[in-house]
């Protein structure tokens, strides 16, 4: 209420609320849509996320027999691996694609060739299994790189439909009461206003009538002894036109 | 919500996967290429075994969150569930991501996932959750 008080009513305010009020409704309409759209990209997303991870197992179960077989064959190679670890040749480089409004992560794998530190593995025996392996575990890599994603775009969504439903919901709940307060408060006044008008009008209209009726009966009244005046003016006239008297 | 271009330029260092855990996937995923050493020695990966405590544990990780180099983090599901679960849930930021992966003597499990759990919870609401996410394995063994 502390808020109407300072607007002055008034037509031109009451143009610039209404302009108000129509933005603030179209904004609520077009961010309640973006929030549709976004729940449904969202709802895409769980399911893609669901359904990958819970393929993820069959992956891994498979990737892990192919260790096994690559250390029946070469043996426990996995300590010279570690030693041997020098520069990343599998990397992964952050994309954002449009969707919906929002930019959504994605990751793209970075494969750099000629990584010598797994060349050299296998050498003395079971190398083929160690390929083998390889390529297993790039393959549930790639599965793990398309979830990361996912799961990047579930945070980013679930921020941004936050922010959205937190902007309709101020919208709906603030703005726009407000601003139709206030749409009232001015028509209230101007409604006010001029049946302030009205009245002061009458009573001119009334006191101007009380006047021109005042004036009239003095007239009346100065007409009236005018008329006397003259009557008895007349009379003294008539007396003048007297025959003569002769004696 | 940060730009496109500044989401852009803060990931644009952000290139490596870290891995964390027991040794038979640490080697696995080794051979794909993604390990790293750095000149300072560190290097993206962490071999948890039986006698490693939690607190080297909590340590490697928070490390691994912590560099600017790392996009995604693997974390074995036995490791996640047991020591660092904590950490992951509170988690909250979209890089780097943080991935449960299962590991050799423990098959995937979808109901101990932290992040299947909360999209679970999501899609179906929190009392159907739990059923949604069992009822593929159930369909399995059938």
């Amino acid at each position: 209420m502390a808020m109407t008080m300072r607007i002055l009513p008034s037509r031109a305010q009451l143009q610039m609320w209404k302009g108000k009020l129509t933005g603030a409704s179209k904004g609520h309409d077009l961010l309640k849509r973006k929030l549709d759209g976004l729940k449904k990209t969202f709802n895409e997303v769980l399911h893609d996320i669901l359904k990958t991870k819970k393929g993820l197992g069959d992956d891994m179960n498979e990737a892990v027999f192919a260790l096994a077989e690559a250390q029946w064959g070469a043996g426990d190679f996995g300590r010279i691996l570690v030693e041997t670890v020098k520069r990343a040749s599998n990397q992964v480089r952050l994309g954002l694609t449009p969707k919906g409004g929002v930019y959504l992560p994605v990751f793209h794998s970075k494969q750099e060739l000629g990584d010598e530190a797994t060349k050299q593995l296998g050498i003395s025996g079971g190398g083929a299994a160690i390929q083998k392996c390889k390529e297993k575990f790039n393959k549930l890599l790639k599965l793990l790189i398309t979830i990361a994603g996912l799961q990047s775009s579930f945070f980013t969504l679930d921020e941004i439909i936050k922010i959205t439903s937190r902007r309709v919901n101020a919208l709906e709940n603030v703005v726009i009461p407000r601003i139709q307060g206030a749409i009232a408060y001015i028509k209230r006044e101007l409604d006010e206003q001029e049946r302030e008008d009205f009245f002061r009008l009458k009573k001119v209209q009334d006191t101007k009538k009380k006047h021109i009726e005042r004036e009239r009966a003095q007239k009346e009244n100065e007409d009236r002894a005018a008329a006397a005046e003259e009557e008895s003016h007349n009379i003294l006239n008539m007396e003048e036109k007297d025959a003569d008297i002769i004696f | 919500m940060a730009t496109r271009a500044k989401i852009l330029k803060q990931s644009e260092n952000k290139n490596l996967i870290a891995v964390i855990g027991d040794e038979d996937t640490v080697t696995g995923f080794l051979l794909t290429g993604i390990g790293e050493r750095n000149h300072r020695g560190e290097t993206n990966f962490f071999i948890v075994d039986d006698a490693t405590p939690q607190s080297a544990i909590e340590e490697a990780f928070q490390r691994f969150l912590s560099r600017q180099d790392i996009a995604i983090i693997l974390v074995t599901q036995k490791i996640a569930d047991r020591e660092i679960k904590h950490l992951i849930s509170s988690h909250d930021d979209m890089l780097p991501a943080i991935l449960e992966i299962p590991s050799k003597d423990c098959p995937y499990d979808p109901e101990k996932d932290s992040i299947m759990q909360r999209a679970a919870r999501q899609l179906y609401g929190a009392d159907r959750a739990e059923t949604e996410l069992k009822a593929p394995s159930a369909k399995k063994v059938a």
